[in-house]
């Protein structure tokens, strides 16, 4: 290194793939900026709510008026409220916009580590089932990757992770490298030898997650608490922070700047390699550039492309390896807030013990064996079984003395479904600069247009009625299903434009994640998907980064790079 | 107001001490002294105490705290004035009043001049007439409104959680199937869950 601004490696971002591209670089002898947006962040000693309980929060844990003011669409989420709202992002200091008609939840943090200390830790494997949807149905384009591709880098990233489940040697829904799986309630496996046993095919399983059921390289075993939304003291899940960063950190060759903005890629076009990148430090409002023989964007989907899309030059008019006008577009997510409940008699004279931080799973069952007349790709469900508490008494008639003793009765078992579908690549669902409005730091912001379409209308539909049977079908009473009509970006799962493809002329990205158009630039969260697949796709994330990584170093030694 | 001035009396409210020696002091026969030093942020004085009759009626002292015990006119008047909307709390005031129409109707007195029996009998009856119009038009009822309040403070109180359900901070492990022996109280971790 001749000077302190020269790296040999890059990497923006420092979330769940950006912390996993340190570590990889790090452990390689690579000295490696990681080039964080959001504020510091250190694990156990900034997470103030760990401990809290619920009467020593002011309001109960309910976000405050103010709070919705400020965080307009951080708060609709499930994981935000008075002990987690220090993790998500500030709305009104970093906006961004859509057609008035068609709204989009863009749900993220502003901080190291990103939404890997959010995170719901469900995670699942790919088939070829996922991989070869696009070219077998003829839409967008086709994966340059395949399973066997993926799958030893998957098992890689599971056992430094940590994943709970249960193997089940299912085709469409590949097992992971398991630690022990985490335990049913009475009634969901009442539910699953109910659905297993009218539909042979169906599988009802344990959720696969990335909590450690036992102590697993260094970090201890989950202590069933379900409040890992609030940055777990245990380390007992997976996130940047307890993991990934610390790995990076123990080789000595991280140096990690947060309060750091990339604002553009530096590109030289006589070599047609990207040289560096330009910073914006939002405490002092300095730019700066760092100098680096490789580039990783890792900062998340939207927040890659973004950056992309303001690296614009004579080269690349459009875009950063923006030849082939894809940048921005093929915006996808997961089908959200669909819902079913039930209450199921029996089994009062069981309980359990602890709070679990996981959910049963029924992997996808639609257009695998056989077609669904009314849409492509298909869904999954996650769930969870409760006993009523003291949640459902609020709504109970009476008054008084009596009233008052009843209410602390433990109540019947109830079972709730959530869908996750799978929602198609199409063009039009798509983000580009706003040309007139900047955030708190002067910089871009985004304009997003999306829309659910035919397919996903018509699975939505079907969503609704498979929860609905198999709670019926197992004998459940008082069965409610609730489509939430959430809008593209709930799932927290966005992901596309700037897509994987095996032609540079529609797509941004190779096989190895590199930039069809600037080699020594590697894309690896989230905006390298070329299509959804149902399943919660972080694992998929990381085991692309991991990949790339192990070929960029091997390309960098060639000297290719 | 002041923000810091809301948490300072929240503290007070949800001071472990303070609960613990109240709790005593009722237990023990004693009577809290009077009104204590709190100013309601958003209720008027009025509203406030009349509130804190709803509130007493709905979870009376037994021989486990009631509302008051508890504090939950603080709490409430906490929840009106900074989670509420603005909405909300215009109608709010507006809503106690008609509620006060229509207990001066039955009861022949305001609520808090009416006797306890005669509060309780009018409350039966007005939130059976209230669940019927809310399942019509959808908007949630004053009365709901204020037991909803109620419940969520009472049951997210050191006292209710830690006395009447079984708080499991950190359970360690999970089990999801077993059996119970004799009558089991609801489990609730620290985010105060119990479901």
């Amino acid at each position: 290194m001749q000077d302190k601004n020269t790296f040999d490696v890059i990497v923006v971002g420092s979330g769940i793939t950006g912390g996993w591209a340190a570590k990889e670089l790090c452990e390689k002898g690579l000295k490696t900026l990681v080039i964080e947006r959001g504020r510091t962040l250190e694990h156990v000693k900034d997470y103030p709510t760990a401990n809290t309980p619920i009467w020593d929060l002011p309001h109960r844990n309910q976000p405050t008026a103010e709070d919705r003011e400020n965080y307009p669409v951080q708060s609709t989420v499930y994981a935000f409220n008075e002990g987690t709202k220090h993790l998500w992002i500030n709305d009104k200091d970093h906006p961004y916009t859509t057609p008035p008609d068609q709204p989009f939840n863009w749900l993220r943090g502003n901080h190291v580590g990103g939404r890997s200390l959010m995170w719901g830790r469900q995670t699942y494997r790919w088939s070829d089932l996922d991989f070869e949807a696009n070219a077998k149905e003829g839409i967008a384009v086709d994966w340059p990757i395949r399973y066997k591709d993926i799958a030893p880098w998957y098992s890689y990233v599971e056992k430094f992770v940590g994943i709970s489940g249960q193997a089940e040697n299912l085709a469409q829904l590949p097992d992971s490298e398991f630690l022990p799986p985490m335990d049913m309630f009475c009634v969901e496996k009442r539910l699953k030898k109910s659905i297993e046993s009218k539909w042979a095919k169906r599988r009802m399983t344990i959720g696969r997650v990335a909590n450690l059921t036992k102590g697993h390289n260094g970090r201890s075993a989950c202590q069933h608490r379900n409040l890992c939304y609030r940055g777990c003291p245990y380390g007992a899940y997976f996130s940047a922070q307890s993991a990934t960063l610390p790995a990076a950190a123990a080789t000595g060759n991280m140096i990690l700047r947060p309060d750091s903005m990339v604002e553009s890629l530096l590109f030289d076009k006589d070599s047609s390699k990207a040289t560096g990148v330009r910073v914006l430090d939002t405490k002092t409002g300095k730019t700066v550039e760092y100098k680096a023989k490789i580039i990783f964007l890792c900062a998340s989907t939207l927040g890659s492309t973004q950056i992309m899309l303001q690296s614009k030059s004579d080269r690349f008019p459009n875009g950063f390896a923006n030849g082939s006008g894809e940048l921005g577009h093929n915006l996808m997510d997961h089908l959200f807030n669909l819902h079913a409940y039930a209450d199921f008699d029996g089994d009062l004279d069981k309980y359990y013990t602890g709070q679990r931080p996981n959910g049963i799973y029924i992997p996808r069952f639609r257009n695998v064996w056989d077609k669904h007349p009314d849409y492509l790709r298909g869904f999954g469900f996650q769930g969870s079984a409760s006993r009523e508490g003291w949640e459902s008494k609020k709504g109970q008639p009476g008054f008084g003395a009596d009233f008052k003793k009843s209410i602390t009765a433990l109540g019947g078992w109830k079972m709730a479904f959530y869908g996750f579908g799978e929602i198609l690549p199409y063009h039009d669902n798509k983000v580009q600069l706003n040309p007139n409005k900047f955030d708190i730091h002067g910089l871009p912001t985004l304009y997003i247009e999306t829309k659910l379409r035919e397919n996903e209308l018509a699975m939505t539909k079907d969503i609704l009625a498979t929860a609905e049977e198999m709670l019926s079908v197992a004998g459940a009473k008082n069965i409610r299903v609730w489509d939430g009509k959430a809008p593209m970006g709930s799932g927290i799962h966005e992901m596309g434009t700037a897509r994987m493809g095996k032609d540079p002329k529609t797509s941004v990205l190779n096989k190895w994640n590199q930039c069809h158009e600037a080699k020594n630039v590697f894309v690896t969260d989230g905006s390298c998907m070329t299509s959804a697949s149902c399943v919660n796709p972080s694992l998929t994330y990381m085991a692309l980064t991991v990949r790339a990584v192990d070929y960029a170093v091997k390309e960098l030694n060639k000297q290719n790079l | 107001m002041n923000r810091r001035k809301a948490i300072q009396q929240t503290a007070y409210l949800l001071g472990g001490a303070v609960s613990a020696s109240i709790i005593t002091g009722v237990m023990s026969g004693c009577q809290p002294k009077g009104e204590p030093d709190w100013t309601p942020q958003f209720l008027t004085k009025e509203q406030a105490a009349t509130i804190g009759e709803i509130a007493e009626t709905i979870l009376p002292e037994t021989d486990t705290p009631g509302a008051k015990s508890l504090h939950l006119t603080e709490f409430i008047d906490l929840m009106l004035k900074e989670v509420f909307n603005g909405y909300e709390q215009l109608q709010f005031p507006r809503e106690l009043a008609k509620f006060e129409e229509e207990c001066q109707f039955f009861t022949g007195n305001n609520f808090i001049n009416s006797s306890p029996d005669e509060r309780q009998k009018f409350l039966v009856l007005h939130e059976k007439k209230e669940l019927t119009n809310q399942k019509q038009t959808g908007e949630k009822a004053f009365i709901s409104k204020i037991k909803e309040l109620v419940l969520t403070g009472y049951f997210t109180s050191e006292y209710a959680i830690t006395e009447l359900m079984n708080y499991n901070p950190i359970p360690t492990k999970f089990e999801g199937c077993v059996d119970i022996e004799g009558l089991a109280k609801i489990q609730v971790g620290i985010e105060g869950r119990s479901a």
